[in-house]
């Protein structure tokens, strides 16, 4: 069995554009929730998101283009700069395994050119297995090229199987991560539709408060995040960023809409890639949640934590990014990755931001107003699903 | 190895309501939806399936289903024929169901799959590959039966689902698939090798 390594992120996101700015930008607790600027959102009946920005502006494209394959082609090409492994490996030993949400679809150019009247749309969506296709193309890309769909858990899914793939030694590097964005009429008003999104009267930064009591739902972000990984082998030591060392995926076989209230197969996850990584639940130092900012995601996930840990899991720091960032669906684990990194490299859980008063239903411990310092080997991720399914993964110091 | 293949014609009621215990869930089906629901239920007949059974399951590039795009489209189009943000919203939008957006989530096929037979165990779902799909069960560390599945809508309307219930061995004997071969193809070819149960 090969060991599974970290060596490169290439991020276009709310964060930043670049590994970076976005490690600062966890640091400091940047809030990068706001109104939507990208498209007119005029009439609709909330516009809060977190869009992708550069040097802190936000990054403006044209109704044509689809920005998730715009942030995940920026943020391939940070990679190949800052990483040399497209001259260190043949293209057989590379492979693309990414996640991603649903299809872009330009509404306005679908009706301003008059093809709804012969409802001729398909040339009028862009499909996320055609992006990755020519993205495997451009980087000389042929050990093999897929898309997870598995929504809000489709990027950690990603990271997981290319874990599989290379712990057993079958290939050498793998570009892994997700790239989504709703932030199109048409994806936005369907998850308004669903009744999901933060009904938040105030502040654009604080509408969406992971774990608060005063939770309002969640805030639609976006963003493309590759993350490279390699065999340690021949992975160059000087660009490790952490270990991934255990991973599994579980459903809830629930309901549709809603996750189990027990968590009991969220922890059934953590449980198994703890095991996989070969340590127990009292070796886990930190846990980053995938808390989205609604009532029953932040009520489960503590359901799970008491299952995981017994006794201890109201003192094991906890933290979730989406105050920041937002949700960015079909590649949140892949950002939420970086927040591990930040962890692993830094000796630090970040802080919760808009976390301001405890549920005393969801009783964990969220870090608030700074980083906490302490001593960091082991992190455990979790992402959940809308449908019921979930990941756990654990990282480790390299 | 079992195998379940399945053509639903574009105008044929897909007899859903047969082949599912929850039938008021049916209502958040699509057609791909109501099709994999058929075809898995012949497939898992008679099987005493395990809870932990992984599943994964390849939804096929949209050719045909709209989701009420052109009803959508239709109601924000402003006297000059161009797009307009407040008939969007006041009529476009106005025109669909929140249920709409259970039959455009690519994962919901797996999961409604998962909830009718119980399946808590490894799941992905993928967007159309056959290797794709095959690569994920491969290295499933699950060790016994997994269930691997796909659906097709065809520009035409027609629909394809294929299921099959298969050991590790049987897995790994797979042909090759190139990335951007569909997932369907995976199951045609199997339907074209091995005679169906039942």
């Amino acid at each position: 069995m090969a060991r599974v390594v970290i060596t490169g992120i290439g991020v276009n996101s709310p964060i930043g554009c670049n590994l970076n700015e976005a490690l600062e930008n966890i640091r400091i607790g940047s809030r990068r929730l706001n109104h939507i600027k990208n498209i007119n959102s005029d009439f609709f009946p909330t516009d809060f998101c977190a869009e992708a920005k550069e040097n802190g502006e936000v990054i403006i494209t044209p109704g044509s283009v689809d920005r998730k394959s715009f942030f995940i082609n920026r943020a391939i090409q940070e990679l190949t700069e800052t990483n040399d492994f497209l001259s260190r490996y043949s293209p057989e030993d590379r492979m693309i395994h990414i996640g991603s949400g649903i299809d872009y679809f330009d509404m306005a150019g679908f009706i301003n050119s008059g093809d709804y009247e012969t409802n001729t749309w398909q040339n009028h969506c862009i499909r996320a297995v055609n992006v990755v296709d020519g993205i495997a193309k451009k980087y000389n890309i042929s050990g093999g090229h897929h898309v997870n769909v598995s929504a809000c858990v489709a990027s950690s899914q990603s990271l997981g199987l290319s874990f599989r793939i290379l712990k057993k030694a079958r290939q050498k590097v793998i570009i892994s991560g997700g790239f989504d964005s709703m932030l199109s009429h048409l994806h936005y008003m369907g998850f308004y539709k669903l009744g999901a999104l933060s009904d938040f009267k105030g502040n654009a930064e604080e509408a969406c408060k992971p774990f608060d009591k005063n939770r309002t739902g969640l805030v639609i972000g976006e963003g493309g995040i590759a993350v490279l990984l390699e065999t340690d082998d021949t992975a160059p030591k000087d660009k490790i960023l952490a270990e991934i060392v255990g991973y599994s995926s579980t459903l809830d076989a629930y309901q549709i809409t809603d996750p189990a209230p027990s968590g009991i197969s969220l922890a059934q996850a953590a449980k198994e890639a703890i095991a996989e990584a070969g340590i127990t639940p009292f070796d886990i130092d930190c846990v980053h949640l995938h808390e989205t900012g609604t009532i029953k995601n932040a009520l489960a996930e503590s359901c799970a934590m008491e299952i995981i840990f017994g006794n201890r899991f109201k003192e094991i720091p906890v933290y979730s990014m989406k105050g920041q960032v937002g949700h960015l669906i079909g590649a949140c684990g892949a950002i939420e990755m970086i927040g591990v990194v930040y962890s692993i490299v830094n000796q630090q859980v970040p802080h919760t931001v808009n976390f301001c008063t405890p549920d005393s239903n969801v009783p964990l411990r969220v870090i608030q107003n700074k980083p906490l310092d302490m001593k960091i080997n082991y992190v455990l991720k979790l992402n959940a699903a809308f449908g019921g399914q979930n990941t756990a993964l654990v990282i480790k110091k390299y | 190895m079992r195998l379940s293949f399945n053509t639903f014609p574009a105008d044929s009621v897909i007899p859903v309501n047969d082949f599912v215990k929850n039938r008021k869930m049916a209502k958040y089906y699509n057609r791909e939806t109501q099709a994999a629901m058929v075809t898995v239920g012949m497939l898992l007949k008679g099987i005493d399936i395990s809870p932990i059974t992984p599943i994964f399951y390849a939804t096929g590039i949209v050719e045909h289903e709209e989701y009420d795009l052109h009803k959508i489209a239709s109601n924000s189009v402003d006297e000059s024929g161009q797009f307009s943000n407040q008939l969007f919203i006041d009529k476009g939008m106005a025109q669909v169901s929140p249920l709409t957006q259970f039959k455009i989530l690519y994962n919901m096929t797996l999961c409604f799959i998962s909830i009718e037979y119980g399946l808590k165990g490894d799941n992905a779902a993928v967007f159309s590959s056959a290797s794709g799909l095959i690569t994920n069960a491969v290295y499933s560390t699950h060790q016994d039966f997994v269930i691997i599945g796909s659906g097709k809508v065809y520009a035409d309307g027609n629909i394809e689902s294929g299921f099959a219930y298969l050991n590790k061995e049987e897995l790994e004997a797979l042909p090759s698939f190139n990335s951007m071969t569909e997932s369907i193809e995976l199951f045609r070819y199997l339907q074209n090798k091995t005679a169906p149960h039942g």
